[in-house]
C-alpha cells in the first residue's frame, strides 16, 4: 500500500486529491479534484474527454443528478480512464483504472466510492489530516 | 512550435508543479478576486492563461507566452469560489 496525503481546507471543510490522467498523446495530465465521500464515481468537465484516453468501447450515456437537490440533473458520458493518484512527497500509486462521468460543468469530484474498493481513505478534518492508503 | 508541453511523460513530475499548486492554493482569494471562477495555466508562480475551459486556458496562454526555445509545463487549476458545497451525485438512469 501506498499512502497518498490529500490537502485538508477547513471552510469549506474539503480535501483535495491530485490524480494524473492518461492522455490521447500518450503522455498523462494532472488534474485536482475534490474528494466526494458520497459520490459513485469521479465527475469531471466534458471538454477534457477530448484530450483523455478514455475507453471507447465501455461509453454510456446517463442522467445522474446531485443527491437530494431535484432539478439538479446531469447528462454524462461514462467511461473509464487509466489514472494515478499521488501527493506532493513524491507518493504515487500503481495506475488503475477509474471509471468517470464526464459532463456539463467544472467542478472536478474524486468519487470514493469506487476509489474505496481499492484503498481505505482516512480523514481527520479538524486536524486537517486526511490520506489514501491504496494499492 | 508550443513551448507550452501540457503533456508529461509517465512518472515524470516537473520541479514546478508542486510548487505552483502550492502557489495557487496560497494566492487562491486574490486570483479570484482577478480572474474570477475559470480555469488557469500556472507557470513559475505566473498565470499565463485562463479560460472557461481547459482548451481555453492553453489557447489564451499560447497567445500570451514569447517566441523561445525554452519548453515550459504549466500546471492547470480550476478557480472556484469554496463558499459552495459540491458532490454527492448519483446515477438515475441510463440513456439510449
Amino acid at each position: 500500500m501506498t499512502r497518498i496525503s490529500l490537502r485538508i481546507t477547513q471552510s469549506p471543510p474539503e480535501a483535495e486529491v491530485m490524480i494524473r490522467f492518461l492522455r490521447a498523446d500518450g503522455g498523462w495530465l494532472y488534474i485536482t479534484a475534490t474528494v466526494d465521500t458520497g459520490a459513485e464515481i469521479t465527475f469531471l468537465p466534458i471538454d477534457l474527454l477530448a484530450i483523455l484516453a478514455y475507453d471507447t468501447v465501455n461509453t454510456a450515456h446517463l442522467t445522474v443528478e446531485r443527491a437530494g437537490v431535484k432539478k439538479a440533473d446531469y447528462e454524462v458520458v461514462e467511461t473509464s480512464i487509466l489514472v494515478q493518484i499521488e501527493d506532493e512527497f513524491g507518493n504515487v500509486s500503481q495506475p488503475f483504472t477509474m471509471p468517470i462521468w464526464f459532463g456539463q460543468t467544472s467542478v472536478r469530484l474524486f468519487g470514493m466510492t469506487n476509489a474505496l474498493e481499492r484503498g481505505v481513505l482516512h480523514l481527520d478534518m479538524q486536524a486537517l489530516s486526511g490520506y489514501i492508503d491504496i494499492p | 512550435m508550443s513551448r507550452i508541453r501540457m503533456s508529461l511523460r509517465y512518472g515524470e513530475t516537473p520541479a514546478n508543479v508542486f510548487s505552483d499548486f502550492a502557489w495557487i492554493r496560497q494566492n487562491e482569494r486574490e486570483l479570484l478576486a482577478k480572474y474570477g471562477e475559470c480555469n488557469i495555466l500556472v507557470y513559475q508562480q505566473q498565470v499565463i492563461g485562463f479560460g472557461n475551459n481547459y482548451q481555453e486556458a492553453v489557447d489564451n496562454a499560447e497567445q500570451n507566452i514569447t517566441v523561445g526555445d525554452e519548453e515550459i509545463t504549466p500546471v492547470h487549476q480550476w478557480l472556484r469560489e469554496r463558499s459552495q458545497r459540491i458532490g454527492m451525485l448519483r446515477k438515475i438512469s441510463a440513456n439510449q
